[in-house]
């Protein structure tokens, strides 16, 4: 062992490695750069690591996050929303726009109403909670008809059936059938009242986009609380509210050679009487268009609304197809002169007039070979 | 005369040029031109090979780099750079067994042990030394060469190892063991 020792001890001194300057200089340079690579390595081997740390957190914060109900977003009208109970919101201005949240399992419907004006048919469904939020203001209904309107924070409700319950942040209120209530920046809050009317049900009816009701007219009303319709209003003003069985019940009222001049008026009336489910009542209005002004660029509208009540409404299709023949007549290039001539189609086949409908599609594939309306005109012109 | 230990210390190849006080403080390419070689030796002696010493300095002064500029002792320099000198050494010794495990690598065969024109019975017995130091475990050959190679004392064998004095004197006498056992199996006649 001592031998050992020894003998290391001594060969210790030539245990020495060629370490001379060169060599030094070269392993201080090599020193440098891999203290360099070094540093950017752990640069971003930390960027990395608070990337993963960060795309991690969020992973599991989403995972954690109640799922989000899919919204579904209408935006500008004339368009309808159908639920899936059969209710409806019909949104009747171009500005309209509102979204909906269906939660089956919560059993509630809820729509955030943003702007614009709406209609909206509630099917009464105890099981289910029917709710418009616009802004502060929340309607919200068991079974009935009604229009929202919302300009920023001024919000009007208007229920033609049934009943509604609205609240804000002040109380709550309750509207019956022909009630309005509107709120503004300085409104109260509403105070509970007992309705005035009990709306009876009604059929319900397909709605058709209203006009806008000029902005300024409203905006120069004074915030109200709950009020009842006045008398006094005329049908057009309780029309552009969208009341319409009461705006028909004036117009009913009215003799015949009452029929206002004005083409618009007479639309706007033969629509008053189809939403108030009085289609018959709409023929005066639109044969006098047809009568006196079918040189009006809105006589071959009046046609074809006027063949449609005559087919689909009223089960008259003779008179209906000489109707939609007048509609592309008037003006053979004009918007609705396809569609006039395929309901003239239908309308001859639903009247039993065979050769008269085969003589009409033929006519409709000649003119508009690959139309929209095709395949119903050779189906119903014998011609598949 | 049998040498002392302190005669047979390593000194550095180059002796600083200013007093050990500054020399913390020094830039560290400075630092470096100063114990470059003291590390390379210990590395040498440690590995048994002259390949793997550059790398072994340079992950040294890359380790030491801000440790270096900590020492609160200026004339720690050279004690903390051989600290890190045998962790380093220890470190690519077990990389070293890892890749021959694997295949990967073989052992050396410790040819270049010592200086071509040294005694060659000292360079055979320091061959089979090595090479029965290859079986042991690393920190068992990392305290017989630091003790009976490196001749240092025992309370630098356990600073240097990061151990107990207990547990330096344990490893040192375990290896030894297996060192004389290992050259007795060779010597003829056995």
């Amino acid at each position: 062992m001592r031998n050992l020792e020894r003998d290391i001890a001594q060969a210790r001194e030539t245990m020495q490695p060629a370490w001379s300057g060169e060599r030094s200089q070269a392993a201080l340079l090599a020193t440098h750069r891999k203290r360099h690579r070094r540093i950017v390595f752990r640069s971003v081997s930390l960027l990395v690591t608070a990337l993963a740390v960060l795309g991690l957190s969020r992973w599991v914060w989403l995972f954690y996050q109640p799922t989000p109900e899919s919204p579904f977003l209408a935006q500008t009208g004339p368009s309808q929303i159908r639920f899936q109970d059969g209710s409806s919101a019909t949104l009747l201005t171009d500005q309209s726009w509102l979204k909906v949240e269906e939660d089956p399992v919560a059993g509630l419907t809820r729509v955030i109403f943003h702007a614009g004006r709406s209609r909206f048919e509630v099917v009464p469904n105890p099981s289910r909670r029917f709710r418009v939020e616009a802004g502060p203001v929340t309607v919200e209904v068991v079974g009935t008809v009604f229009t929202v309107e919302r300009e920023e924070l001024n919000i009007r409700v208007w229920v033609e059936r049934g009943r509604v319950r609205i609240e804000t942040g002040g109380g709550h209120i309750e509207l019956g059938a022909g009630q309005r209530w509107s709120s503004g920046e300085n409104a109260s809050p509403p105070r509970e009242t007992p309705p005035t009317e009990v709306a009876s049900p009604s059929e319900s009816v397909s709605p058709k986009p209203q006009p806008s009701v000029p902005l300024n007219r409203r905006a120069s009303e004074k915030p109200l609380a709950l009020i009842s319709i006045p008398s006094t209003r005329s049908w057009k003003e309780l029309a552009q509210d969208g009341l319409f069985e009461q705006a028909f019940a004036l117009v009913a009222a009215q003799p015949e050679t009452a029929l206002p001049d004005d083409v618009g008026d007479l639309l706007l009336m033969a629509d008053v009487a189809r939403l108030a489910s009085h289609p018959k009542a709409a023929l005066a209005p639109l044969s006098k268009i047809l009568r006196e002004s079918n040189q009006d660029p809105r006589a071959p509208l009046a046609a074809f609304t006027l063949g449609r009540i005559l087919l689909d409404e009223l089960g008259n299709p003779r008179e209906a197809a000489g109707t939609f023949r007048q509609a592309w007549q008037i003006d053979p290039e004009g918007p609705m002169a396809q569609d006039a001539l395929a309901r003239e189609v239908e309308a001859w086949f639903s009247a039993g007039e065979v050769s008269l409908a085969r003589a009409c599609a033929e006519n409709y594939l000649q003119r508009y070979p690959g139309g929209r309306r095709s395949s119903l005109v050779r189906h119903y012109g014998g011609l598949e | 005369m049998q040498p002392s230990s302190a005669d047979l210390r390593i000194v550095p190849s180059q002796p600083p040029t200013t007093g050990m006080a500054e020399q913390a403080h020094q830039p560290f390419d400075e630092i470096f031109q100063c114990y470059s070689a003291y590390v390379a030796v210990i590395a040498f002696r440690i590995l048994g090979r002259d390949d793997e010493v550059d790398d072994v300095v340079q992950d040294v002064f890359l380790d030491a780099w801000q440790g270096i500029q900590r020492l609160r002792d200026p004339s720690a320099v050279k004690g903390w750079l051989a600290t890190v000198a045998v962790r380093c050494a220890s470190r690519r010794l077990r990389q070293r067994r890892l890749k021959a495990f694997l295949g990967l690598r073989e052992m050396p065969s410790y040819q270049n042990l010592v200086a071509p024109n040294a005694n060659q019975e000292q360079h055979l017995l320091l061959r089979k030394v090595y090479a029965i130091l290859d079986r042991l475990p690393v920190r068992e050959r990392l305290a017989w060469i630091l003790r009976h190679v490196e001749g240092e004392d025992l309370k630098e064998v356990a600073r240097l190892c990061g151990c107990s004095l207990a547990t330096a004197k344990r490893r040192i006498a375990a290896a030894h063991q297996s060192v004389v056992k290992g050259l007795e199996h060779e010597k003829p006649g056995t």
